[in-house]
């Protein structure tokens, strides 16, 4: 139309508006074949990994025999823009080096059900794309009486 | 302190009305899911321009396909059950079911058990070379058709005075290609498959995981360094730039949605991954001159033309002054606009009017494709040009 011009725009993504998506889509477990610090992380693929990794159906698990090196999971994110591996993906990595298959499960889980974000103290405590339902604050919505007199 | 109402000057519009150039020139890519065919002879840039001009429908023509091999039911607008008869070379669904990554994007997006592990991998392939009919071209044609059925009823019910040129960027900004690339690599998280053959083989993978990610042949736009480019007309017209590659497997899994699980699913998952998405349609609109359009819209509407008029001021000897004024037509006020000097509150308050009436939205709109649609007043806002 004559006198309206358009400035382009992308959509923004708003996770769990709508549909919520998990933005953890990949865990790689690397372990030792023989070392004692991978002793935990042995057990757990042997005893947990097939129960576990059933009952997260949207991570793929992938499985790393790295001989002589300490156990390491390491989560895949959709997020962008935080830590990133050679290939661009967002990734956070957790070394469980002597640590018992209990812990080993509760990293896992910690790192499925993270974000992928950088862990940050909040400044803000409302943080929303949204712009606000108050709208911006004038001067003028100060009673006239009390207002000062320049 | 607070001057009486003050009536500021309304130019009147006395300058010629120029169409500006730049709306016919706009780069619009509702779907360019069909492979563009570049003719070699023609190099001026209106005719890149017009090629890039492309909507869903233009696509539709543009197919690959012949008839013979195509099977077509008894109903043709039972548009899930077109077939493609010589798919030889086609990935089973049992062999589609070992590849994790199609297995965990199948549950990340919560498609239903209906829907086909085989599609997915379909839907990830780009067409590659001619010889293969094994891709998503067809898939993402009917997946643009669909996406820019549900995206612009959408619009069009729930902000019925849109211009068309700010409807179309609004479409484009849903279901354009940067918004579904961004949708594919950022929230559903499918890989591309950008490691060389050597490296594959070094890696020890399966042949069959290579399916499980998004396959396409790269257009190079920059030349590496030192190497020099002599020809122009070989191109390949299987290229695609990465943005295209992802936005095409969006379009193709959500035309998988419709063949497998139907219409009311496609729909219910267009408004879950891509309505569902921000976009501020107040900050589309770019004015070139308010205060003359505002004028022509309220002449049309048959109301008074518009008067500004001061509401509130302070500091006005200071260096920081703010006024308030207010956009009159007759004894109605339209909109207000605030600045730190007069004219820019006026500007501001007549782009406010117009904001006002072109993004009118209905309480509770219903879309066509609802069952309890009645009918109502699209495009009521653009009576002029």
């Amino acid at each position: 139309m004559v006198g309206v011009n358009f400035i382009q725009q992308v959509s923004r993504a708003r996770n769990g508006v709508g549909a919520f998506v998990l933005p953890c889509k990949r865990i790689t477990i690397t372990y030792c074949n023989f070392g004692g610090s991978s002793q935990g992380t042995r057990d757990f693929l042997r005893q947990r990994l097939p129960k576990f990794a059933k009952q997260y159906p949207e991570v793929e698990f992938r499985v790393l025999e790295k001989p002589g090196k300490h156990p390491v999971l390491k989560g895949e994110y959709t997020t962008p823009n935080t830590f990133t591996s050679e290939n661009g993906d967002t990734i956070k990595q957790i070394c469980v080096r002597k640590w018992n298959i209990d812990i080993v499960e509760n990293k896992l889980k910690l790192l499925i059900n993270s974000s992928g974000k950088k862990l940050s103290k909040p400044k803000h405590t409302v943080i929303s794309t949204n712009p606000s339902v108050r709208g911006i604050w004038s001067p003028f919505y100060v009673d006239p009486n009390h207002r000062y007199k320049i | 302190m607070f001057s009486s109402r003050t009536a500021i000057g309304h130019k009147s519009a006395s300058r010629v009305w120029n169409a500006s150039t730049k709306i016919q020139n706009r780069l619009i890519s509702i779907s360019p899911a069909a492979v563009q065919k570049t003719n070699p002879n023609s190099n001026s840039n209106n005719e890149i321009i017009s090629k890039k001009y492309k909507f869903s429908y233009e696509t539709a023509k543009n197919k690959s396909i012949q008839n013979s091999h195509l099977s077509i039911p008894n109903n043709k607008f039972d548009f899930a059950n077109y077939n493609n008869n010589n798919n030889d070379d086609e990935i089973t669904e049992e062999n589609a079911k070992l590849i994790p990554s199609i297995v965990s994007l199948h549950a990340r997006l919560q498609l239903s058990p209906d829907y086909k592990y085989s599609t997915l991998v379909k839907s990830l392939s780009c067409p590659i070379d001619s010889n293969s009919n094994f891709n998503n071209q067809q898939l993402s044609i009917f997946g643009s058709h669909i996406l820019s059925f549900y995206v612009s009823e959408y619009l069009l019910t729930n902000y019925p005075r849109l211009p068309i040129s700010i409807l179309k960027s609004t479409i484009d900004s849903y279901i354009g290609n940067f918004s579904l690339y961004d949708i594919a690599k950022n929230s559903w998280g499918i890989d591309e498959d950008s490691t060389s053959k050597l490296e594959k083989y070094l890696s020890n993978e399966p042949e069959l995981f290579k399916f499980g990610r998004l396959r396409f042949i790269k257009k190079v736009t920059k030349p590496e360094s030192n190497i020099i480019k002599y020809s122009n007309s070989i191109n390949n017209p299987f290229e695609l730039s990465k943005s295209e590659a992802f936005a095409n497997s969006v379009r193709s899994i959500i035309a998988g949605l419709y063949i497998h699980s139907g219409e009311e699913s496609a729909k219910n998952f267009i408004n879950d991954h891509i309505l569902s998405r921000q976009v501020d349609i107040s900050s589309v609109f770019d004015f070139k001159e308010p205060g003359k359009l505002l004028t022509r819209l309220l002449k049309t509407n048959n109301m008074l033309s518009p008067t500004v008029r001061l509401i509130s001021e302070t500091g006005r000897l200071s260096n920081s002054p703010i006024y308030v004024v207010g956009c009159f037509s007759g004894n109605d006020l339209l909109a207000t606009g605030e600045g730190s000097s007069l004219k820019e509150a006026r500007v501001r308050s007549f782009v406010r009017a117009l904001k006002a009436w072109y993004l009118y939205k209905p309480l509770d709109a219903k879309v066509p494709s609802d069952s309890n649609f009645n009918g109502m007043f699209v495009d009521d806002g653009e009576k002029f040009y």
